[in-house]
């Protein structure tokens, strides 16, 4: 059950009935919830709710030893849940990895392994709500959050269904708060949530899926297409990842507004990023603020204890911390997305650009201001932007494409003879209206930039009976794109 | 809440009632406008054999009215619609070995195929009692399209114009068995009893429209008539003999050599294929 499809539509309109009807008593409003979230899981795989009720119960359980201070064992339970849940995790998502790789290392001399005959499914959601619980038991342990005491709110806070899948990754010292006050349902929360449940549909069906169609094509087929082309399929799975992802998000986050829950934003129109360091303040926000607090400051805390002078090889020790930080920090991202070189490159890659945006901090301001006073800065602006889009391109190819040679030969393609010759005009000719659908919603997008969504504010100037003429224009355009339901492209992670 | 449920309520009534008259209007336009085929006395119909092997221009009144792709449900829909619309008093129509194979019935059930074959009847089927495993929602994709969006007189995409080509590729022999009689695992997919329920619905419609029919076998490349599972071949001449058995005719000539510069592809004629064909069956018929 996706949230595009008619499924889900009938399982949301039952559920957001009785959950209200229930609104009286919060404990079994709670535990209805926590029964729709199972139920949802269920529909995809059934097997690996044992999993998911035997890691959050581990979790909860945890929890409760960590909040006791009076524990001398304190550390070591929070190791013995650590370990429990990278464990889980690297079973189901890294064992066929690691395993391949070491065969692959010893055959490199000579040496053949068979390889067991395991064949591991990944089960859906397993990366999200594993950070979810290490969450968990981590701000417990710094005494972030109070251990719950309720079993039914931990293990909804771990499976909350809007979020399971793909996220946000809502931690649950924000989300724990909301499932043990009461809720109350609010006209305008609503309707802010039908509001972005439509434009995250409009999102999915209508944008990414149907770049989808294009992108798979050319990505399965490239040896065969000219440079031109394969910029256009680079270029189209970057909207196709936005529109899919940020799409899920929101639909996600409206969702949850209709069961009375505040979800935080997950996307802020990252394309529109003035820089790169900009970019990752804006896309995915939930799991690079996830990195960042439980991975990178802790370590480049560790690591500054480590160091205590100023300047090594004469590297200020700053950078030195900053660098060794982001780049772990990004190839654990890289590796968190997937058992895959692909993912690892790409993670490595993103935190080099890091560095290399931090070393030449000094230099861009005082070119900046050098630049202001000729009233020309915004050109540097622009040419940022520009180059922003163009590493992001670069990147997200490498992230598309099945393994590391295919990545490179995608890219040589690119960079080949062949974007000398006439560009190939037939992609575009045969999906037209494709093409005037994603200019229409990235002009929407550029004029709602300063909102949590974009059509929040947009029709919200308007007269009633236009805004709801283009609410309708709206749901009959996805209407119209829908049937042809594809998982979102985070599900795979 | 009471005004939130107010609130989607008047907007969900404001989008059904939309729709709905959207959908009346299409019916009424439907209804109202004549399918744009020229009068005849002769109706040539059927799936892509027919369509290619029989040049309704060589007749003094007839239309090809049949397409490619089409199976015996789709046939029996169209021909339930125009005897009441239209009033020919000869079909044509096309019998060959793939007719009956039972890859017909995944028109209906594969994604590749389910779609068009709605889009050509979404009118005139009867898609409830079909009694195939049938994916619903695509039945009602392609009815909010065509009929809830808009109104207009587009609802005739189960009627094509006749044509041909004088391209003769001879190349396809074994992907066109395959497709036919052959299911992924290489082994006979069978017959469809659905397409020979169809097939009596479409002999009975006429009988008691009092509309004469003749059944008709186009040639297909000898190679490729070799190739047809023997168990096809044997049910097959046990219906026609059970068909011709209850007084209609069936013209049987897809053993007939025609020579290879006849054929568009295996189991296709070409245009000079086609005048052939054409000539040899008026001299049987007339």
């Amino acid at each position: 059950m996706i949230f595009n499809s008619l499924d889900f539509v009938i399982f949301i309109i039952i559920v957001f009935v009785m959950y209200w009807s229930l609104n009286s008593k919060m404990k079994f409003q709670n535990l209805f919830l926590l029964l729709s979230s199972y139920f949802f899981y269920c529909w995809w795989d059934w097997r690996f709710l044992f999993l998911l009720i035997l890691v959050s119960v581990v979790n909860y359980t945890v929890g409760l030893k960590l909040y006791n201070k009076n524990n001398q064992s304190r550390k070591a339970w929070l190791l013995a849940g650590l370990i429990i849940n990278i464990l889980v995790l690297t079973y189901f998502k890294y064992f066929n990895f690691f395993v391949d790789s070491f065969i692959d290392a010893f055959s490199l001399i000579d040496v053949d392994i068979q390889k067991p005959s395991l064949n591991i499914i990944l089960p859906l959601g397993i990366s999200f709500y594993i950070f979810l619980s290490l969450s968990y038991i981590i701000d417990i342990y710094n005494n972030k959050l109070k251990a719950e005491k309720n079993i039914v709110n931990v293990l909804l806070s771990l499976s909350f269904f809007p979020i399971i899948f793909a996220g946000p990754i809502q931690k649950p010292s924000s989300l724990l708060p909301q499932i043990r006050s009461k809720r109350i349902f609010k006209y305008e929360f609503a309707v802010d949530g039908l509001k972005q449940i439509l434009w995250g549909l409009f999102m999915k069906v209508v944008i990414a899926d149907k770049c989808a169609l294009i992108v798979n094509n050319i990505f399965s087929d490239f040896n065969n297409y000219k440079s031109s082309s394969l910029v256009v399929g680079g270029v189209l799975f970057m909207i196709q990842i936005y529109a899919d992802f940020g799409g899920y998000s929101l639909i996600a986050i409206g969702v949850s507004r209709l069961l009375g829950f505040e979800i935080n934003s997950n996307f802020r129109y990252p394309y529109f990023a003035d820089n790169f360091p900009e970019f990752w303040k804006r896309w995915h926000i939930s799991l690079t603020s996830w990195f960042r607090d439980y991975i990178f400051l802790p370590l480049s805390f560790f690591i500054s204890r480590k160091i205590p002078a100023e300047r090594y090889f004469s590297i200020n020790a700053d950078l030195i911390i900053y660098m060794t930080g982001i780049v772990f920090t990004w190839l654990l991202t890289g590796l968190w997305h997937g058992a895959n070189l692909t993912f690892i490159l790409w993670g490595l890659l993103n935190g080099m650009i890091l560095v290399l945006y931090r070393i030449a901090k000094k230099n861009r301001r005082s070119l900046i201001k050098k630049l202001k006073k000729y009233n020309i800065s915004s050109i540097l602006t622009a040419a940022e932007s520009i180059l922003t889009l163009i590493f992001i391109l670069f990147l997200w190819i490498i992230f598309r494409s099945n393994n590391i040679s295919e990545a490179f030969s995608y890219l040589s393609g690119i960079l080949s003879m062949s974007g000398l010759s006439k560009p190939d005009m037939m992609i575009l000719k045969n999906n037209r209206d494709l093409f005037i659908l994603i200019a229409i919603f990235f002009l929407i997008e550029w004029i709602g930039r300063n909102q949590d969504y974009p059509i929040f504010s947009i029709f919200n100037k308007w007269k009633r009976p236009l805004r709801w003429v283009m609410y309708y224009s709206i749901l009959i355009c996805i209407l119209w794109y829908a049937g042809n339901e594809q998982e979102f492209f985070y599900f795979q992670f | 809440m009471k005004r939130f449920i107010k609130k989607i309520s008047i907007f969900i009534f404001i989008l059904t009632a939309y729709f709905l008259v959207n959908t009346v209007l299409n019916y009424a336009i439907f209804n109202k406008i004549k399918p744009p085929i020229k009068n005849s006395d002769i109706f040539i119909m059927g799936d892509s054999h027919p369509f290619k092997a029989i040049d309704p221009s060589m007749f003094r009144s007839a239309t090809n009215l049949a397409m490619l792709m089409e199976p015996y449900i789709l046939t029996f829909w169209k021909l339930e619609y125009l005897v009441n619309n239209a009033k020919p008093d000869t079909i044509l129509l096309g019998f060959g070995h793939q007719n009956i194979s039972a890859f017909n019935d995944k028109k209906f059930i594969e994604e590749k195929w389910v779609g068009e074959m709605f889009k050509r009847s979404y009118l005139i089927g009867k898609v409830i009692n079909i009694g195939l495993d049938v994916d619903f929602k695509v039945y009602l994709k392609v009815f909010y399209k065509k009929m809830l969006i808009y109104p207009h007189s587009d609802h005739f995409n189960f009627i094509d114009t006749y044509s041909n080509t004088d391209s003769n590729q001879i190349d396809d022999i074994i992907p066109a068995i395959k497709r036919h009689f052959y299911n992924e695992d290489n082994q006979p997919i069978g017959i469809s009893p659905v397409q020979i329920q169809y097939l009596d619905s479409i002999l009975n419609l006429c009988r008691r429209k009092n509309i004469k029919i003749f059944l008709i076998s186009s040639p297909v490349h000898h190679e490729y008539f070799s190739l047809i599972p023997e168990s096809m071949k044997q049910i097959f001449n046990k219906k026609k003999s059970e068909i011709m058995s209850n007084g209609f005719d069936v013209i049987d000539m897809s053993e007939s050599v025609f020579d290879d510069d006849c054929f568009q592809n295996a189991d296709h004629l070409n245009s000079k294929g086609a005048k052939k064909f054409t000539n040899d069956i008026k001299s049987i018929i007339f």
